[in-house]
């Protein structure tokens, strides 16, 4: 220590004690009462505005420096695992998987396809007859891997449609073919869990960017399907919904062009199972699972942000990885 | 140097202790430009020191000055932001610890391939710390105050290689053997002390290293906030699940620390904690020892 000593009354270190502990006292006081104000302010979606604020602001900034632009890493097939843990019900019946179509609005010239339907939201799903029959017996739950404990809590249900669930919008009315005619991407991705877990999933499906393409938002000429003007039409998010509503999700444009950003419908090389979203789902190691809905019913092109069921359970909205 | 000045504290012993010593004045060579130190130490202005009078007769205190103004403040600031940043942390890993005995974790726990001896962390854990599960909450917290964390530390480190403070915190080539010596001697394993400086080796060696621990858990915490945008900082780290077991014993080992910390502040004793609140230590009582011949508390702090 450079410093040189001093040579002090005691009643100076006593002063300079009493000085020095009522500071802390003070900043004590203060620090608890910062934490408290913290706490006390009105919650926006359910979590108090200073945390939400702080989350959509670091979402700026992720948003802003990476632009989505970076390909997470793929593995080989080997890394995959067998049988890919199961969370989350949400949202998920017993569709028969015959009668399900992926309502899609937004579509520019949407008359000019030939699965366009006047009502896109008056589909009626068909759920399987063991669940339809009865409600109130317990719900079949289809085996198709046993590793896996919690897989008891995930089940399908009968579906629950919202009462305003038929709004009269027009728009298309997708068969599952209409998104295999695509091309078929595999992928080997982590897939990442914010409740702390995580699993490497092989995937197969096809790209969200090429859907969008096939599906443009706004066809005024054919200059439009011109990668910048394509990009440049595109909606700002694109909103997510179960068949019944229950359980929905958005991503920003970013996202939904990005080549790892998939509809997937097979999972290990097989179709999806119910409990893992059939017939299709949201499969991008940009976003926590959360975001990667399973069986899709609703595809919205949307220049407001969507509405995300765990945002409004006090998640960060954007959940960006 | 008498060995009853080591650990002269200003408490309510002092007069006692003061009594019984030889209170030499200070020659009128030795005395120090006092405002100018003090202006300095950006502690004692006008206001505390303006009273008293070296060459005045009486019971004198010798004090050093020890930490600086900044030290203390980023010390206590980042007292409560790494209680937080640790608090939401648990609460982010409650969310997997939900599923104990459902699913055998691969990153908080001990244990090695399929056999694990313990999961962090057993729902007695959160029951005796009465924890709500409230993943949400965890996170936003974690994602706020990391920024005030962060931002502490790094200020700490420009602050302490502007300041030169350095120089007393990275460990030397002898720090290692300082260390050991240091250390069996807190156990009482030996009677042999090294001679001391501001800090002994031990302390050199924890305190830079806390310092690593915490750039440590800010590079593995990008490594999992941000894993596909920085996927090469988590690749070098050995992938995510790697990322976060580092940035989960990172955690743990400041628990490690702050339980030896606080072992050793209160094995030092009042004095050496107070020069954490006001700056000064209290060298001796009643004499003025020449610069660095005097010993200090063997103990870290």
């Amino acid at each position: 220590m450079s410093e040189v000593p001093l040579q002090v009354k005691p009643e100076v270190v006593r002063r300079c004690t009493r000085r020095g502990f009522l500071i802390v006292g003070v900043a004590a006081i203060a620090g608890s009462g910062l934490w408290k104000w913290l706490n006390s302010w009105a919650r926006i979606d359910n979590l108090n505005a200073p945390f939400r604020r702080v989350l959509d602001f670091n979402a700026t900034i992720a948003r802003g420096l990476f632009q989505e632009k970076a390909r997470a890493p793929e593995y080989t097939l080997s890394k995959a695992v067998p049988f890919f843990r199961r969370n989350g019900d949400i949202g998920l019946a017993d569709l028969k998987i015959e009668y399900w179509r992926l309502q899609l609005i937004g579509v520019g010239s949407s008359a000019s396809y030939s699965q366009f339907s006047s009502d896109v939201t008056s589909w009626m799903y068909g759920v399987n007859p063991s669940t339809d029959d009865d409600l109130s017996a317990p719900t079949t739950k289809p085996i198709a891997h046993e590793d896996d404990a919690k897989g008891e809590a995930v089940s399908t249900k009968p579906m629950n449609m919202p009462e305003d669930s038929h709004m009269g919008i027009p728009g298309l009315l997708l068969t599952l073919e209409d998104i295999k005619i695509l091309p078929h991407i595999e992928m080997v991705a982590e897939f990442k869990c914010i409740e702390g877990w995580s699993e490497i999933v092989h995937w197969g499906g096809a790209r969200l960017r090429d859907f969008l393409a096939a599906y443009p938002p706004h066809i005024g000429n054919y200059d439009d399907l011109r990668p910048a003007r394509f990009v440049a039409s595109l909606p700002e998010y694109i909103a997510f919904q179960t068949p019944d509503g229950q359980y929905y999700v958005g991503i920003e444009r970013e996202v939904a062009l990005h080549p790892q950003t998939l509809l997937a419908y097979e999972l290990n090389g097989l179709p999806l199972t119910l409990d893992h979203g059939a017939p299709l789902r949201l499969v991008t190691p940009l976003k926590y699972g959360v975001k990667q809905i399973k069986q899709i019913g609703r595809i919205t092109y949307m220049n407001s942000r969507p509405r995300d069921y765990w945002y409004e359970r006090g998640y960060d909205y954007y959940a960006g990885l | 140097m008498d060995h009853t000045q080591r650990h002269s504290t200003y408490a309510s012993s002092v007069p006692e202790t003061a009594s019984t010593e030889a209170v030499p004045l200070v020659p009128e060579s030795e005395q120090q430009p006092l405002e100018i130190n003090t202006v300095k130490h950006g502690l004692d202005t006008s206001e505390s020191l303006a009273g008293f009078d070296v060459a005045q007769e009486g019971e004198m205190v010798t004090i050093e000055y020890k930490h600086s103004l900044a030290t203390r403040w980023m010390h206590w600031i980042n007292f409560p932001l790494l209680f937080l940043m640790i608090y939401s942390g648990i609460l982010i890993y409650w969310a997997d610890s939900r599923y104990e005995g459902l699913h055998a974790h691969q990153v908080y726990r001990i244990g090695i391939g399929h056999w694990t001896l313990f999961r962090f962390f057993p729902r007695w854990f959160y029951n005796t710390f009465h924890l709500k599960f409230q993943l949400a909450q965890g996170l936003a917290y974690h994602f706020f105050f990391m920024w005030f964390f962060a931002l502490n530390g790094v200020a700490y480190v420009i602050y302490t290689f502007s300041s030169g403070e350095w120089r007393n915190l990275i460990p030397t080539r002898h720090s290692i053997q300082g260390a050991i010596a240091v250390v069996l001697h807190d156990l009482g394993l030996s009677r042999h002390l090294p001679p001391q400086q501001k800090f002994n080796h031990a302390q050199r060696i924890a305190y830079t290293g806390v310092v690593l621990m915490g750039s440590g858990s800010l590079l593995t915490g990008l490594a999992i906030y941000k894993p596909s945008q920085l996927h090469i900082l988590t690749s070098l780290l050995g992938g995510y699940e790697m990322a976060r077991w580092f940035h989960f014993w990172l955690t743990i080992s400041y628990v490690g620390f702050f339980v030896v910390h606080i072992a050793q502040v209160i094995r030092a004793g009042w004095n050496n904690f107070r020069a954490m609140i006001i700056g000064y230590q209290v060298v001796s009582v009643g004499s003025l020892q020449k610069e660095g011949s005097h010993e200090r508390s063997s103990s870290a702090s």
